[in-house]
């Protein structure tokens, strides 16, 4: 992390954008903390800050679509909830067995203030 | 495969080696479904489930004819269909559509066992969807064949969606059934095989 970004963090919490850059329904990678985190702008205009690997094979979710309040895996296009992190689909189809062994996508904290996006260094809890 | 063609593609921006893993998982998606909608098909029976199989055919079907035009244009681009089925499987683009577990004595998660099957239905077309919009994208104004092959794809893929969406009562129904299976009307231009 730079001595720019050290100043920065407060709280455990670190400055990564500016909110303007993040326009509704696209996504962005920033690191924090030696970490790649993607930030997602719901199309309500809330944030949503997440890993960048997609739980079931290990894809880069940068290259995928916000759809819904949900993240698409360009690869299998599993969706997450991008609230919750809890998979969407194909959680409501799959049978029990297959269902139950699906994992859910890590989200970090996130807040908007000041025109800037903060991300939390700490993962929200499950 | 073609020199040329690939070419202009990789002149035109494209990552090559990317269009071809999409291209592969777009044809492992359709290759699997093509087999699953066979399982789902046979399952629809009784006084509601015959009327699905109908619908259930026209896509199965489709959706072959969607492996069949996606195969040649990969193969264009230098790209190969995988030399193991199992690998071919596993890197389909959607995930597999399951008979869902209360076809089999098992618990509905919507209360209904044909509403359950429905929607596995309807949401494997949307991953359908999702799928081709992003080949659109990727390869609008930069490989217009491509491009068009994956277009003429979604167009069915968005009607197979409203087939299914209408069975679960979604809205007013556009569709009609096709006038025989694998009518494929977008598609057939792009199909070696002669499907009629």
């Amino acid at each position: 992390m730079s001595s720019a970004n050290d100043a920065l963090a407060r709280g455990g919490w670190q400055r990564v954008l500016a909110g303007a850059d993040l326009k509704p329904g696209s996504l962005a990678k920033v690191v924090v903390g030696g970490r790649e985190v993607l930030l997602a702008r719901l199309e309500d205009g809330t944030v949503s800050a997440a890993s960048p690997v997609c739980p079931h094979r290990g894809e880069d979710l940068s290259g995928g679509m916000v759809y819904m309040g949900a993240i698409d895996c360009p690869l299998h296009h599993y969706l997450y909830d991008l609230r919750t992190g809890k998979n969407r689909y194909p959680r409501n189809v799959f049978p029990a067995d297959l269902a139950a062994r699906l994992r859910p996508l890590l989200l970090y904290r996130v807040k908007e203030e000041d025109g800037w996006i903060w991300v939390g260094s700490r993962e929200a809890p499950p | 495969m073609g020199k040329v063609a690939r070419e202009v593609v990789e002149k035109a921006g494209i990552n090559l080696e990317v269009l071809i893993k999409k291209l592969v998982a777009a044809a492992g998606a359709e290759f699997t479904t093509f087999y699953y909608y066979t399982i789902l098909r046979v399952a629809a029976i009784g006084m509601e489930g015959e009327g699905l199989k109908e619908i259930i055919e026209d896509a199965r079907i489709e959706d072959r004819n969607h492996f069949e035009a996606l195969v040649p244009r990969l193969y264009e681009l230098g790209g190969t269909l995988p030399r193991d089925i199992r690998g071919f499987a596993d890197v389909a683009g959607c995930p597999d559509a399951y008979l869902p577990d209360s076809l089999k004595g098992g618990k509905s998660p919507t209360g209904g066992s044909l509403k359950d099957l429905l929607t596995v239905l309807v949401e494997a077309e949307r991953c359908a969807i999702r799928c081709y919009t992003d080949l659109c994208q990727f390869t609008q104004g930069k490989d217009p064949r491509t491009y068009a092959i994956a277009a003429a794809i979604l167009n069915e893929e968005i009607e197979h969606e409203a087939w299914f969406s209408e069975f679960l009562g979604e809205g007013p129904s556009g569709h009609f059934r096709r006038g025989k299976p694998g009518a494929s009307p977008y598609v057939a231009p792009f199909m070696t095989a002669d499907h009629k």
